[in-house]
């Protein structure tokens, strides 16, 4: 009888064996039509004033007989059409659209635009900056200087955006200029560049003595100091700071919008505007965290990852985002990228059983990237437990980082030709690995790292999938022959 | 008594028996998660091994595609090369990056699997609803519609090009062109999926004729077969017309029109031919008196080794040569 119902019991259970689900946690998390509101509560921009056609056209007159004045003439009647404004913009803006316009009567219209503060002038200019629309290299150096002539701050996130495109190195060097006086400082990149990689003695010492002339004006000795302080939390407020007008705070707030477009082009130039914007933009990114599009919360993520230590300040509302499941994967990114270790008992529960397969290894990552023993335990843990190959070989990775990699480097090897893996990654995990270990004198290191590079291939040229499948086969071959040396004796 | 009860198990313990011997076999688990295509191999061997050569696969480990993107740094590239499932991105809504499984690139479970609580109740989207297999696909017309596959690749404007073409009106979609049935006639269609990389549909795609136009000759590329622009996937293909003497002596390629559009930073004309045009190129150098050859090349890269000397031969693919005797 006892066997008859335990059978039967046996083939109750069997029937009602259920799969083990993932778990995401459900989410408390507040969302919201976040950017929806800021764009609905932005200023309605002023309707243009009505200007009288016939000023407009004898003021456009006065800029073409301009360009062939010089000197106290030339400035004299500069002043006489700027005191137009409005209409002077108009003109000057007619004239340089004007495929007709010869270029001298450009310079000067770019000159007029240059000596009219006002935001209309600086978006004239602005659009004569825009590589996209403005070919000529000297129109887009020449309105990239007058523009910074001008106090308006709304030109700021495009000219911005123009680093990520600008080839002609004098347009870099004054669009650099314009942003550090908005004590935007992201032009420094360039003008490092060019201070040292330029292709001519005139840009190397234009670069340089411009990052000096910053530097001073920032109240630095040396640019290096700038430059480090500007990429850091800068928690003292070293670097100066200016407060937005109402209309970059507008932009700023399109730029958000952006993230959540279609067009990834779009999206990666609101990424890169925000990601290189000062301390404020901050505090709109974590506002812009809860917005209820998930594209759009992702992208702010990434913007705050690419901002580095400088979006420290938004460490703690990151690691309450961590909640929120399909953002977390960015976000867990982003806290590592900007290097906030007080997030590391978040990350660590981050990578365990139940939470979602995307977060977990972004998390390994993540804890890979920041250190520490904690970091070390968990990943270790990640790495014997996880329940796919694909976790275990990520969890090695963020080890090898760690200088783990003795422990994980069998698996790293098979996945090196494991089908599905990511073998690329697996290789760079191992050449690292075998670096660090050559770095530290280990038995047999230096020459197998060796054996590794010969087997490298052409650096110059790009190599077929063939041959790329062919040289990590012979990588997995090597090291399993070396591995038994290269790892310490088991205790 | 004893042994009435003991004969009573026994006829239990056989009916028992019988039953299991007479029941279908046990259906196969589903997994719990999808982590892997290779789950998806057993039972879709044929499938499994179309994929596993396509360039869905390999878009995460293609080393021109590595190399462009520098190594993925540009984290942009990722999005598409490494997708979250387009259906918990939404149908013809941008793709957001995957951190996990990234080797496999364009896999099973980007296109396949459905987010809990879809509408549907399934887990995987199919062409059939079988509630009797392991995944329990559901048959969703969405799978198979152009705009399933504008997620990755209108980022490059190739859907919009489509819809304006009479392809779309007469509903002739990417599938139908880019994932044929097989030809053996086995049920589903050939997840091989061809593009820009199998040179022989790129030929089916334009028409290369060559006149006599007055002292010189011209050429003639028509869009006849492509879906959409001739190139398309924008920026990163060129075609390229070029030209040399016939005349026994070896001359090298001369370059004489680039079908292409430009990045951002470019100062070029947006160049692509649209579909249905036809677009007359004029050889001016070419003396209509001479014999001449002339190439139609394929790019999947838009820079050359030297821009000043570009060598189609070894850096792009041959389309289609053709000769013009006077």
């Amino acid at each position: 009888m006892r066997f008859v119902a335990l059978f039967a019991l046996c083939l109750f259970g069997a029937c009602h064996k259920q799969a083990p689900s993932e778990q995401t946690p459900s989410s408390t998390y507040e969302l919201r039509a976040v950017n929806k509101a800021e764009l609905a509560a932005l200023p309605k921009p002023a309707e243009p004033p009505a200007l009288e056609p016939k000023l407009v056209e004898r003021l456009r007159s006065q800029i073409v007989d301009r360009s062939h004045l010089l000197g106290k003439m030339r400035a004299l009647e500069l002043a006489d059409i700027a005191s137009s404004a409005d209409a002077a913009v108009v003109a000057a803006d007619a004239l340089l659209s004007d495929a007709k316009s010869g270029d001298e009567e450009k310079r000067s219209a770019i000159e007029v635009l240059g000596g009219i503060d006002t935001q209309a002038s600086a978006e004239a200019l602005a659009k004569r900056v825009d590589i996209q629309t403005s070919h000529e290299p000297w129109i887009r150096e020449t309105a990239a200087f007058e523009l910074g002539r001008l106090s308006s701050d709304v030109v700021v996130p495009g000219m911005c955006a123009q680093l990520k495109y600008e080839t002609d190195a004098q347009t870099v060097i004054w669009i650099a200029a314009l942003l550090a006086k908005h004590r935007n400082y992201s032009g420094l990149d360039g003008l490092r560049v060019l201070g040292t990689g330029g292709r001519t003695p005139e840009i190397r010492d234009h670069a340089l003595s411009m990052l000096s002339n910053l530097a001073r004006e920032a109240g630095f000795d040396d640019p290096d100091a700038l430059y480090a302080a500007w990429n850091s939390a800068d928690t003292e407020h070293k670097v100066p700071r200016e407060e937005p007008s109402p209309a970059l705070r507008a932009e700023i707030w399109m730029r958000v919008a952006d993230l959540g477009v279609f067009d990834l082009k779009h999206v990666d130039d609101a990424r890169f505007v925000l990601s290189r914007s000062p301390w404020w933009v901050v505090d709109v990114l974590v506002a812009a965290l809860h917005e209820e599009e998930p594209h759009l919360r992702a992208c702010v993520a990434q913007s705050l990852e690419r901002m580095g230590a400088r979006a420290s300040a938004a460490c703690p509302e990151l690691v309450k985002a961590l909640e929120e499941p399909r953002t977390a994967p960015a976000v867990a990114t982003a806290l590592a990228a900007i290097g906030c270790r007080d997030c590391l008992p978040a990350l660590v529960a981050c990578t365990h059983k139940g939470r979602g397969a995307e977060l977990r290894h972004a998390a390994a990552r993540a804890l890979g990237a920041l250190g520490s023993q904690p970091a070390i335990d968990a990943l270790r843990t990640l790495f014997e437990s996880a329940d796919t190959p694909d976790l275990r070989q990520t969890a090695a990775e963020a080890l090898v980082e760690l200088g783990q990699g003795a422990l994980v480097a069998p698996l790293l090897v098979e996945s090196l030709t494991r089908p599905g893996a990511d073998h690329d990654a697996a290789e760079t995990a191992l050449e690292r690995w075998l670096t660090q270990s050559a770095d530290a004198d280990a038995p047999g290191a230096k020459q197998a790292l060796e054996a590794w590079r010969a087997l490298a291939g052409d650096p110059n040229q790009t190599s077929t999938v063939a041959q790329t499948s062919a040289r990590h086969a012979a990588r997995a071959t090597l090291l399993s022959e070396r591995l038994p040396a290269l790892l310490p004796p088991k205790k | 008594m004893r042994r009435v009860l003991g004969f009573l198990a026994l006829v239990l313990a056989a009916v028992a028996l019988v039953a299991i011997l007479h029941s279908p076999p046990p259906k196969a688990e589903p997994p719990a998660n999808f982590t892997s295509s290779e789950q998806c191999r057993s039972c879709h061997q044929q499938i499994y091994d179309e994929w596993s050569v396509s360039w869905h696969a390999l878009s995460w480990s293609d080393p021109e595609v590595r190399a462009l993107s520098n190594d993925f740094q540009n984290a942009d590239c990722i999005d598409c090369h490494a997708p979250q499932p387009v259906f918990a991105t939404g149908i013809a809504e941008r793709v957001l990056p995957r951190t996990s499984r990234r080797g496999e690139g364009v896999d099973c479970i980007a296109c396949h699997e459905l987010p809990v609580g879809h509408s549907s109740g399934g887990r995987v989207a199919g062409t059939r609803t079988v509630p009797d297999a392991p995944c329990a696909p559901t048959a969703l017309r969405d799978l198979g519609s152009s705009a399933f596959c504008a997620s990755c690749h209108d980022q490059h404007d190739t859907t919009k090009q489509w819809r304006a073409t009479d392809y779309a009106a007469k509903g002739i979609g990417c599938i139908d062109c880019h994932m044929k049935k097989r030809a053996d006639g086995s049920p589903g269609r050939d997840h091989t999926m061809l593009g820009g990389h199998d040179i022989e549909l790129v030929r089916s795609a334009v028409d290369f004729r060559g006149h006599k136009q007055g002292d010189h000759w011209l050429v003639e590329i028509e869009n006849v077969g492509a879906g959409h622009h001739f190139p398309t996937e924008e920026r990163a293909r060129a075609a390229d017309v070029f030209w040399r003497p016939l005349d026994g002596a070896e001359h090298p390629w001369k370059q004489v029109y680039r079908f292409r559009s430009p990045y951002h930073h470019e100062a070029l004309p947006d160049t692509l031919l649209p579909a249905h045009e036809t677009r007359t190129i004029p050889i001016p150098e070419a003396s209509s008196s001479a014999p001449v050859e002339v190439a139609l090349f394929y790019s999947l890269k838009p820079y050359w080794a030297d821009p000043e000397h570009p060598d189609p031969e070894h850096e792009a693919r041959l389309v289609k040569k053709l000769e013009l005797r006077p």
